[in-house]
């Protein structure tokens, strides 16, 4: 037990070195037992195999190298190389590799609670569309949940379940620093169990392929410490505010006016209860826009209203490029203020 | 026999293009089916090229995403479907009657039919680029929803489809017919456990693919018909099951991925005991083996599936049957080492590929077993490890085997030697080329790029570049090996009957007859040496 965790340190070690600074996408860079768990079976997984490659290519350069032939003279076919050199490299010591491998990792199945028969009582649901995700949060009384999008917060230290459907086509939830991944498949549920030890902002991405703007279906989980996380729902649980300045206020009439609403649910604001697209009531308050792809500024959200087609071409979002100037600062204004 | 032979009417001889066009002798359909591999590997090659370039830089379009998707689609379409497959078909068709002793196929027609049913399913693969919506962009598993047609308009997909399900009947018609061949025509002595051990491995394929593909053929019918008539059988919102489709799909999907690599097997059987001087190690070893990963090849499929939910039970089953695949395979890849054991290795063109086969084949082979690692494999699935291993397996397994057998046999064929010195530098090209695209994947995969992805995060451009370069060792070795091809065809050296002076050790019938074949393949069938071999 203890000489495989030194070698699973060593292996993370040397994953992180060439990794250089720590790449927050990496398998190797965790920040829940899931993760770690997986990241040092990983770890010793590789440098199993990778002793299993060096020894057989070794072989292969032994036996290429040793004995130069010509046309002319050649060996006797029944020359060295018994029986037992197959049985031990083909079958003995690739049954015993096979199985240990196999132990450890029936050790880890444990932390699949991906079955649907188990009974589950999620905390989050979230539903993967062409190319955004939907996130809503399901526990206590209907007062208390609420729906967002595309950035996930949990609490750090306690263990969430993560329900995942799918509104339309196969996506599939992937988070490297908390766990492994899981398809989420039309028409059928499946669960994740996911904890984060430290707090941070982990990246994942949309791990199956799902369509023209596949790569910009990313994701953020946000893990912060309780208290932090109980202001955040507090929050999202409130309704839109009332815009501060004038020009948010013109922006707001402007939004309800053209076609957001019909895709955009923005709470509080009365008509705007459209379902096709994510949840805007907080949208201020997220780090990215369009599915974590582009930063969430002033600047950003102008291009992503007028040009979404530019951005992320065939995405659901059409251009709405016949405001004027000032109206489309209004609007981002408005937008902006969503905290 | 005692009956007399029928007088039949002397069968009419074309000449030129409408001899080829018209030709039943299993020679000429073999290079034919060589010739189409051919084209569409470098279709396929510049498929991948574009797809390299856009990848060459994060947040590059160049090309924009849908016609991205539609380049992965068929690269993969085309790399596998129409280049291994047919180049392995193509392969078959040339040397299994030689091997075996005999002067044709069992069915010459029906082998000149299934190689020209390819043909309107190649055109089908082209000419759905141009039809509005452009080629199919589904990946080459086309999971439904995604191609179906609420996901995925324009009619490209539905000439896919198509187009597949010609192929399969061309590969289940050519493998009936190699299947008979083998039973039926082999020389008199030849047992079946004396048979050259590329017909085994034809032998199990055929078998392979006459079970898998009409499960491919059944798959798209249905896919077909919830995209144009209305059905729902993978449509959740009608009641249907995307997760029907995946098993479907990888029932097939597997038994393929065997397909494409068994008869590569039996060609390394072939050249490495021939440049070791030795006779093959482990004969029996070997055809046990084949047979092994034939069947263990239809009891593994779900590994492709152990992020979709699948329980707990079937994800061990499926990891266990996937893992115990490794013992034959581990068992061919020693016995060729074995073979080489001691003997005295003359260092070939066709040699220098299968060594490098088996160290490449030897990292593909390793990286799959650590995918059938359920835990190693929720984390890695669907990233560029998957595309670096199965790269390793097909490029540096299947491709570099084909290449070994094509200078091998080459001087048998064109009765004219290959340039050594061309296919020495061939082979470097390729093997640092498939090591310096392919190994970084892997990295990048740990890293967490995910695969099918028009664009990506800028942590992962140092890497993505490297591959990008890495482009043209594939692009010039291979135009190394096309040079050497068309130039040896009318300069080569005159090639001898025994080329490589191989039956010293061995007594293949292919080396027995002139360089290239008379038509009918031997002026007098030879006939089996007594068992007890020298």
């Amino acid at each position: 037990m203890k000489f495989r965790d030194f070698i699973a340190a060593m292996g993370i070690g040397l994953a992180s070195l060439l990794a250089g600074c720590g790449n927050p996408q990496s398998m190797f860079h965790t920040a829940g037992p899931a993760a770690q768990r997986l990241a040092h079976l990983s770890a010793f997984i590789f440098i199993l195999f990778g002793v299993v490659a060096v020894i057989t290519i070794g072989i292969l350069l032994a036996a290429g190298l040793s004995h130069r032939g010509t046309l002319d003279w050649h060996a006797p076919w029944n020359a060295s190389g018994g029986h037992k050199f197959v049985l031990y490299g083909g079958l003995v010591i690739p049954g015993i590799i096979l199985f240990v491998v196999f132990v450890l990792s029936l050790q880890r199945m444990t932390l699949f609670p991906l079955h649907r028969k188990q009974p589950m009582s999620p905390n989050i649901l979230v539903i993967g569309h062409q190319w955004w995700w939907e996130v809503r949060y399901l526990r206590g009384p209907a007062d208390q949940r609420f729906t967002t999008a595309n950035e996930i917060h949990i609490p750090v230290g306690r263990p969430v379940e993560i329900a995942l459907q799918s509104a339309d086509v196969i996506h599939s939830f992937w988070v490297p620093a908390l766990h492994g991944k899981v398809e989420m498949i039309p028409g059928l549920t499946n669960y994740l169990r996911v904890e984060a030890s430290r707090a941070g902002n982990f990246k994942g991405q949309c791990a199956e392929y799902c369509g023209a703007q596949h790569a910009h279906m990313r994701l953020l989980v946000v893990a912060q410490p309780p208290a932090a996380y109980q202001a955040w729902r507090n929050l999202q649980l409130q309704p839109a505010q009332t815009p501060a300045s004038p020009q948010a206020m013109q922006g707001r009439e402007i939004f309800l006016r053209a076609a957001c609403p019909l895709c955009h649910t923005i709470r509080g604001l009365g008509a705007a209860e459209g379902k096709a697209g994510p949840d805007l009531t907080h949208l201020a308050g997220r780090q990215y826009i369009g599915a974590n792809s582009f930063p969430n500024d002033k600047a950003d959200l102008a291009g992503w209203v007028t040009h979404a087609q530019s951005l992320k071409p065939g995405c659901k979002m059409p251009n709405l490029d016949d405001f004027t100037g000032p109206q489309l600062r209004a609007l981002v204004a408005f937008l902006d203020g969503l905290k | 026999m005692s009956t007399e032979v029928l007088a039949a009417p002397a069968p009419k001889t074309y000449s030129g293009l409408l001899d080829w066009l018209t030709t039943t002798d299993h020679k000429k359909i073999g290079l034919l089916y060589l010739g189409f591999a051919f084209i569409n590997i470098w279709l396929g090659g510049a498929l991948a090229g574009l797809i390299r370039l856009n990848l060459f830089n994060p947040g590059w379009h160049i090309i924009a995403p849908n016609v991205y998707n539609q380049l992965i689609t068929m690269h993969a379409t085309l790399m596998i479907f129409m280049a291994v497959m047919p180049a392995f078909a193509g392969m078959g068709n040339y040397l299994i009657p030689l091997m075996i002793g005999a002067r044709d196929m069992a069915f010459p027609k029906l082998n000149a039919f299934s190689f020209w049913i390819m043909i309107p399913a190649a055109l089908m693969m082209y000419v759905s680029f141009f039809v509005p919506g452009g080629a199919s962009r589904g990946g080459w598993w086309q999971y439904p929803p995604l191609s179906t047609f609420q996901f995925m308009g324009g009619h490209g997909e539905d000439l896919w489809i198509l187009a597949v399900i010609l192929l399969g009947i061309s590969s289940v018609t050519g493998a009936i017919n190699i299947l008979v061949t083998i039973f039926d025509m082999r020389a008199p002595g030849m047992k079946l456990m004396r048979m050259p051990l590329f017909v085994w491995s034809w032998l199990v394929t055929a078998t392979m693919l006459i079970v898998a593909l009409p499960v491919l053929s059944g798959t798209m019918i249905m896919l077909l018909a919830d995209r144009l008539f209305g059905t729902g059988f993978y449509r959740p919102a009608l009641g249907g099951d995307p997760l029907l489709y995946e098993h479907l799909f990888w029932f097939f999907g597997h038994p393929e991925v065997y397909i494409m690599i068994l008869p590569g097997f039996g060609m390394m059987s072939h050249i490495v005991p021939s440049f070791a001087g030795k006779k093959v190690f482990g004969y029996k070893g070997m055809v046990y083996a084949l047979c092994a990963i034939g069947l263990l090849g239809y009891t593994v499929w779900a590994h492709h599936m152990f992020t979709s939910g699948i329980t707990p039970a079937a994800q061990i089953y499926f990891s266990i049957c996937s893992m115990l695949i490794a013992i034959p395979t581990g068992v061919k890849i020693y016995s060729w080492l074995a073979s080489m054991w001691g003997g005295a290795i003359r260092f070939t063109t066709p040699m220098l590929f299968c060594l490098g086969m088996i160290a490449l084949f030897t990292f593909g082979g390793l990286t799959g077993v650590m995918l059938a690692i359920v835990p190693f494999d929720i984390v890695v699935h669907n990233t560029y490890f998957v595309v670096g291993h199965f790269h390793y397996v097909l490029v540096g397994g299947s491709v570099m085997a084909l290449l070994g057998g094509m200078h091998f046999w080459y001087p048998k064929i064109s009765g004219r030697m290959l340039s050594e010195k061309l296919g020495h530098w061939t082979f470097w090209l390729i093997f640092i080329g498939i090591n310096w695209v392919f190994l970084p994947m892997h990295w990048l995969g740990i890293e967490g790029m995910v695969r099918r992805i028009a664009t990506y995060r800028p942590q992962f451009a140092f890497w993505n570049q490297f591959i990008s370069l890495g482009f043209f060792f594939m692009l010039f070795g291979g135009l190394l090996f096309t040079w050497n091809v068309i130039v040896s065809w009318k300069k080569g050296q005159p090639a001898q009957a025994d080329a490589w002076q191989v039956n010293d050790t061995q007594q293949a019938f292919e080396w027995m007859t002139s360089s290239p074949p008379p038509v009918h393949n031997f002026d007098e069938i030879p006939a089996m040496p007594a068992e007890e071999h020298a």
